[in-house]
């Protein structure tokens, strides 16, 4: 699988969803260095104020500016689903190939813990963790952390499996290749496409367990502006101002829908299922 | 037949595991709720007193072993915040997120699968490509963003409906109906998004297998072909993603009872955690855990039902 | 040779073409008569085309993906130019089909008998009780064993030959007047092919059928046909009784087809053995 090196070379979902980011990473750069307010400077004019000139996105019901807090909490997510991705894929990939690899009693270990660590819904864990370090956003950034890695593992370790009898693993070994040697200069290239995909997929889901870990109350504490949070402070005023809740509303679906389309077009570009199914009739 | 018993004998030590393992992460919850009931008139010997009645002296094992007989004998203690037994006050909140779910589900299965098939029958045309996109969008909005459009939309701007809160349907049965539809339709579409997906993805494979040339070989009619083989064949995916499906609802009930203000078991196990009631923590946390895994066990059930090659492991 | 009763199928000027691949033709213009009883050989390495021509007969390419001119007479009647459902009903009861690949070719979550049923059931067939007896009478007649035990087994349960039987029993289930056999043995071991050809041979006597065996192997195709014909890209090079086209080759392609085969030869006294089957 080759990665490719040109534009060209990429379809349209790619591009879109890179062109999509790259434009709201920039706007919000841009726009947290431009704007004179702080997020959490209160009363910078009559609260709940409409949109206007000054005040883009208007104001809240604390009188703080709204562009300065839903782009601050735009970048608070790139952040956290960037960091989440990371790490995640840092550890896991080491985890998922040795284990897959290795077999045996460690292999049989992780997939009975992972097993049983998938008997609970990821936001459950998600929940008692922050109880357990204490909520805020650095705490929720670590128990979702300590979430997705084994998520990632599990994943990596499927893909793995299915290269480990493969015959240029087989090869290698006959060759005398190290474990560490085969795992990551044979089997890890192979399956660096499906890895970016993951990345792609624990990237937004990170942005929306911390949205949804804020929203609920237990992820960052006001006044950092995350999406979620701004969601709940704003939400009682749905009625009178629904700027305010739109607004962020939109700008989170806005970043997820750009990383599934990444994800969606890395996958379309790594399956070549496409053009098999054209010569399904024709002479093996 | 052997493969029904393990995996409901598997079922049955993943809860029990579970168990064992929501004691335990309670349990390392920091602070004492001793000190946090009694605040400023904290004094160290009513703080023991207390604990002792807490049921938190003892070590682990005591403790863990008190609360599972008890549990099996249908007590699931007392709250540590108002004194009342848990196991009434999860009841009616768990019920009425029994019901928010499987409406959703119903809601939600209602929609994916006839939007499947009907994608799948018109691949290439109009329809599909209207359903492709439809679901495209759906998959890229977060449920609560979904849940908080459909406020605006539906309540805010339209006023066709309430903006959720919940009443009891013995009193008001037509306001319980509406303060129920926003809700049902924001998890129904956000489930039916993937499922539609997968079904009309799963019938187009099947149509494209082997087998399904040799059916018709052997002179059925593409619509035989469809009722035996291609709709049997399609499920298993179909299955496998529902289930996965009804999974994340668990997770996303907390946030969807928020979003719309609904009495349910998850505002209650968010503020128990906060509030370090270990008894109400532990007794929904299970119930989450239990309710999961016995959707679990049935969707692998009715796999294994479907796919005779499974029941050969 | 009374050319309507002995002659069962004749392909004329046939061309298909698959849409959106170019001007290339999968088949070019081929012609081809089959006579009642006859096996006909088609030999060709992949891509020749001999697929698609088994799948033009049987009338199992898709309409949508293809261009088809010429024309397929069977029973005197172009299969071409009938509706697609009077193609239906004649697949099935008058021309059977077995495909490459056995194991994929059944239904893996249906059983044996579930699935042995189904073309006996089919365009009015049989009722459910007796397709279910025909079913088991056929599973004995391609010669498996233990039938009524199979009948209720699952595909994943049976060993590569013994899927193939069935493929093959189902294939003849209404007795048809043709049956195509696209590279039945090709995914078998060794030994095991020799039971599926001699046990298509045996069925060839005893239904009295009209057989097209395709393969690209033309030393297993000597061993059933009557007459080969080899193909390649598209085109029919070379046609003849099985014996001319084996020792007297007039194509530079079929000689070399021909090399390629390990030959074991020995002779006795008054016949030359040779590993696919005597002549004198």
């Amino acid at each position: 699988m080759k990665l490719p090196t040109k534009w060209s070379g990429l379809n349209l979902r790619i591009r879109v969803s890179i062109v999509m980011l790259v434009l709201i990473l920039t706007l919000a750069v841009i726009a947290s260095i431009l704007s004179p307010y702080s997020s959490d400077q209160i009363g910078v004019g009559e609260t709940l104020l409409t949109p206007s000139f000054a005040h883009p996105f208007g104001l809240d019901s604390f009188g703080r500016d709204q562009l300065t807090r839903v782009t601050e909490g735009a970048l608070l997510s790139f952040f956290i689903g960037f960091t989440v991705m990371s790490i995640s894929l840092i550890v896991g990939i080491p985890i998922g190939i040795l284990s897959a690899f290795k077999g045996g009693l460690i292999d049989n270990g992780l997939s009975r813990f992972l097993d049983l660590l998938f008997a609970f819904p990821s936001l459950l864990l998600a929940l008692v963790l922050v109880a357990v370090i204490g909520s805020g956003f650095w705490t929720a950034l670590l128990a979702l952390t300590i979430i997705y890695i084994p998520i990632a593992s599990r994943f990596i370790r499927g893909a793995a499996i299915s290269e480990r009898d493969r015959d240029y693993v087989s090869a290698a070994k006959v060759n005398g290749a190290s474990t560490f040697r085969i795992c990551f200069k044979h089997i890890l290239p192979n399956i660096a496409f499906s890895l970016l995909v993951l990345g792609t997929n624990i990237f937004a889901f990170a942005i929306l367990a911390e949205a949804a870990l804020s929203y609920l109350g237990v992820g960052a504490k006001p006044p950092t502006p995350s999406l979620g949070k701004i969601l709940t402070e704003n939400q009682g005023f749905i009625t009178t101002s629904s700027h305010l809740v739109i607004i962020p509303a939109l700008t989170l679906s806005f970043l997820v829908l750009a990383l599934n389309l990444l994800g969606d077009g890395l996958r379309d570009h790594l399956d070549p299922r496409k053009t098999l199914k054209d010569s399904k009739m024709s002479d093996r | 037949m052997r493969y029904f018993l393990f995996r409901i004998a598997g079922g049955l030590l993943t809860i029990f595991v579970s168990s064992l393992l929501v004691f335990s992460m309670v349990r390392l919850i920091p602070g004492d709720p001793a000190s946090a009931l009694m605040g400023r008139a904290f004094d160290p010997e009513l703080a023991k007193i207390m604990r002792a009645r807490l049921g938190l002296d003892g070590t682990f094992i005591h403790q863990y072993s008190a609360w599972l007989k008890a549990l099996l004998q249908g007590d699931f203690g007392y709250s540590f915040l108002n004194g009342a037994p848990v196991g009434a006050q999860l009841q009616d909140r768990f019920l009425r997120t029994i019901h928010l779910l499987l409406g959703g589900i119903t809601f939600g299965l209602l929609i994916s699968i006839p939007a499947g098939l009907v994608a799948a029958r018109h691949k290439g045309k109009w329809q599909d490509g209207c359903i492709i996109g439809f679901t495209t969008l759906m998959l890229s909005i977060p449920q609560f963003v979904l849940g908080i459009l459909l406020i605006y939309i539906f309540a805010v701007r339209l006023g066709w409906l309430p903006a959720g809160g919940w009443v009891d349907p013995h009193e008001n049965l037509s306001l319980w109906a509406r303060s129920m539809i926003l809700p049902w339709m924001c998890v129904g579409l956000a489930m039916s998004a993937f499922i539609s997906r997968v079904l009309r993805a799963s019938i187009l494979d099947a149509r494209n297998m082997e087998f399904t040339r040799t059916a018709r070989s052997w002179g059925l009619s593409e619509r035989e072909i469809d009722r035996k083989h291609v709709y049997r064949n399609a499920s298993l995916p179909t299955i496998t993603v529902v289930g996965l499906e009804i999974g994340y609802l668990f997770g996303g009930a907390f946030v969807i009872e928020k979003v719309f203000a609904y009495p349910g078991i998850g505002q209650l196990t968010v503020d128990s955690i906060s509030g370090r009631d270990y008894p109400m923590v532990q007794a929904s946390v299970l119930l989450f855990a239990v309710s999961f895994a016995i959707v679990n066990l049935m969707v692998d059930l009715i796999y294994g039902v479907i796919d005779p090659r499974i029941r050969q492991k | 040779m009374s050319k309507n009763t002995q002659q069962l199928l004749e392909i004329l000027d046939l061309s298909i073409r698959f849409t959106g691949t170019g001007k290339a033709l999968a088949v070019d213009h081929v012609n081809l008569k089959i006579l009642r009883g006859q096996a006909i050989g088609i030999v060709g390495e992949s891509g020749s085309g001999k697929s698609t021509l088994g799948f033009a007969i049987a009338g199992l390419l898709n309409r949508n993906e293809v261009e088809i001119e010429g024309s397929i007479f069977f029973e005197n009647e172009d299969l071409l130019q009938i509706e697609s459902e009077k193609f239906q009903r004649i697949r099935g009861s008058k021309i059977g089909y077995i495909f490459q690949d056995a194991a994929s070719s059944l239904n893996p979550l249906l059983t044996i008998g579930n699935q042995l049923i189904q073309p006996l059931m089919a365009n009015n067939g049989e009722k459910k009780d007796a397709a279910r007896k025909i079913a088991q009478e056929l599973l004995a007649m391609v010669e498996i064993p233990e039938p009524k035990k199979r009948f209720n087994q699952y595909p994943h349960e049976l060993s590569g030959g013994m899927k193939q039987r069935v493929v093959i029993a189902a294939a003849l289930a209404r007795s048809p007047m043709l049956l195509i056999a696209d590279e039945p043995t090709t995914a078998l071991d060794v030994t095991v092919q020799a039971q599926i050809i001699d046990l298509l041979l045996r069925l060839k006597q005893s239904l009295s059928m009209s057989l097209v065996f395709i393969s690209h192997d033309i030393g297993i195709v000597s061993r059933i046909a009557d007459c080969i014909a080899v193909m390649r890209n598209g085109k029919i090079l070379e046609y003849g009784p099985v014996r001319q086209v084996l020792q007297e080759p007039s194509e530079e392609y079929t000689k070399m087809l021909l090399a390629n085969i390990p030959k074991l030869k020995y002779t006795t006294k008054s016949t030359t053995h040779s590993f696919w089957g005597d002549h004198d």
